[in-house]
Order: structure tokens, then C-alpha cells, then sequence
């Protein structure tokens, strides 16, 4: 189990392998973003993108599920505030195997909940071809393994 | 279609309802965001949450539902380079009614692709209770209806 402790400013981490599917990209644009290039592969081969791409929040979702495996099932997560920002930087294509590098930028004990810390993370979600496809800067809260109060 | 022209600095739209059923949140975590709160109420027992709770992944792609298909005509989206500022204020939970009130925060011309103009959402998601559960800021490429 890993605690805000746990965490060292500067490593790096790379993990995960997840292919994207066709049938995955159609289902999901269908369900939350319906525009042509996300749901229709004729439209998609005649629009800028050339062939169908998954929904930037598709993209977002993978690298959660791949965060969740890796990391926070084996983590004292607490959950997170938000996102400070998202880019999508290229298109992310069916037949795509998409893994993360995450580092950890900045951390600091939460005053109000002193049980608590909170952890900066970037991370990078890359293709197959190592090329950088989201990028993401986001904060986790976990608890910490010694905190004041907390039963001996 | 809306396009670029269509959309005015301040103008605001309430999007919605649209409530995920208990099952709609499980599917989604089940793929998505695996965490004990998001997959039963017993997991979400003595937690945060205390019941079971949307993954916020998933409040974010209802409230983009919203945005692409809740008004009159669609949207003339050509894709987003991103978002910033996503902030997570309350759990939704199974059933709520969520509405997205989506304001122009700002648009401009692209110098690069005269076909599209970038455009600035900012977007706060509520639920029935009038409470903010989620905000963010986001920029949409929008076609325009005379390409300069």
C-alpha cells in the first residue's frame, strides 16, 4: 500500500498497454460525443483527420483506468480535487496501444486536513510510436501514513 | 449547425437534465475507474462518498453530452485542444438530474486555419439541488459559417 509518503518528487514512472479499439472509440463518441469524425469512419476518412478518432475524454477515461491498475487500487487514495489542465496533442487512432509516463512535480500536507497530502502529477499518455498524445496535470489526495491524531 | 458566428462573448445556455441510472455509473466504472466507491454502495461505505458515487470521468462525459447534443441544432465542433481547470465539488450519485450551464468566456480567429474559429466554454455542471458539482474551461474549435 502506498502513502503520500511514498511518493518522491521527480521519478517517473511508465506503465500500461491499452489498445483502443474501433468498436470502443464508436460506442463511447456515440454515447457522450457524437460528432462525425468519432462515430462514422466514412466521415472520418473525408474530414482533416483522415480516419476515426476517439473522443479526447475517451483518451482521458483509458488513462484513468490505466492510473487505477497501476497505481490507486494499491494506494491510500483519497480521491481527487481536479484536473489543472488537459491537451490533447495529436489524434488518437483505432488500433492505438496507449501507455503513461507520470511524474511527480510537487506534494504538501493539506493544513486543513493535516491527515492528509495532496501530489502534483504530469502526466504523459503516449502511443505505440512513443509519440505524446494527452498530456495531463492533475492532483491526487492520499493519506499519509503517520499523521497526527491517528490511532498508534 | 451552430458555427463560430453564432456564438457571442456572455451568452449562456442551461443544457439538460440528463440523470445516470445506477447501473450507467457501475458500467462506466467497471471500464473505466475500477475504485470501490464507484462500483457498489457497499464500497463506498465509510468513505468520502458514503454511498455509491459517479466517477468524475464520467460526470465530465454526461456534461459533454450536454454540450454537443443538448441545444436545438448541433454544434459545428471540429475537435478541442483541451481543458483547463476541471474541478471536482460534489459527488453525483445515481439519479441525480444534471444540467450544464455553458457560457462564452471568449472567442477568437484562428491565424493558422481560416476554415475555424477557437472558442472558450466555461462550463459549470449542476445538479438538482442547484449545487455545483463539477466546473471547468474549455476550448472547442468551431467551424465558421463563412471561412475567412
Amino acid at each position: 500500500m502506498r502513502y503520500w509518503e511514498d511518493f518522491e518528487i521527480g521519478a517517473i514512472e511508465r506503465y500500461g498497454a491499452y489498445e483502443v479499439t474501433e468498436a470502443e472509440i464508436v460506442e463511447f463518441a456515440t454515447a457522450y460525443d457524437p460528432l462525425p469524425f468519432h462515430v462514422d469512419p466514412q466521415a472520418a476518412k473525408d474530414s482533416p483527420y483522415g480516419a476515426l478518432t476517439a473522443p479526447g475524454l475517451l483518451t482521458c477515461a483509458i488513462f484513468m483506468r490505466l492510473l487505477v491498475d497501476h497505481l490507486l487500487l494499491d494506494a491510500a487514495s483519497l480521491g481527487s480535487p481536479g484536473v489543472d489542465s488537459v491537451r490533447w496533442t495529436q489524434p488518437v487512432y483505432a488500433g492505438d496501444t496507449l501507455s503513461v509516463r507520470q511524474e511527480a512535480l510537487s506534494k504538501r500536507v493539506l493544513e486543513s486536513r493535516p491527515e492528509m497530502g495532496l501530489i502534483k502529477n504530469r502526466f504523459e499518455v503516449l502511443n505505440q510510436n512513443d509519440e505524446l498524445v494527452c498530456e495531463i496535470a492533475s492532483n491526487g489526495l492520499f493519506r499519509r501514513r503517520e499523521s497526527p491524531g491517528a490511532p498508534a | 449547425m451552430i458555427h463560430y458566428e453564432d456564438l457571442t462573448e456572455g451568452d449562456s445556455v442551461d443544457l439538460g437534465p440528463i440523470s445516470p441510472t445506477a447501473e450507467e455509473v457501475v458500467d462506466f466504472a467497471r471500464r473505466y475507474d475500477p475504485q470501490p466507491f464507484h462500483l457498489s454502495d457497499e464500497g463506498a461505505k465509510n468513505t468520502y462518498f458514503g454511498t455509491l458515487a459517479a466517477s468524475g470521468w464520467h460526470t465530465a462525459a454526461l456534461t459533454m453530452k450536454l454540450m454537443m447534443t443538448g441545444r436545438d441544432e448541433p454544434l459545428a465542433s471540429l475537435g478541442s485542444p483541451g481543458f483547463e481547470n476541471l474541478r471536482w465539488h460534489k459527488p453525483v450519485y445515481p439519479n441525480d438530474a444534471l444540467t450544464a450551464r455553458v457560457t462564452v468566456a471568449g472567442k477568437r480567429l484562428s491565424k493558422s486555419r481560416p476554415e475555424m474559429g477557437l472558442v472558450q466554454f466555461a462550463v459549470e455542471t449542476r445538479n438538482q439541488h442547484d449545487a455545483v458539482v463539477m466546473s471547468f474551461v474549455s476550448t472547442s474549435m468551431m467551424a465558421r459559417r463563412e471561412p475567412g
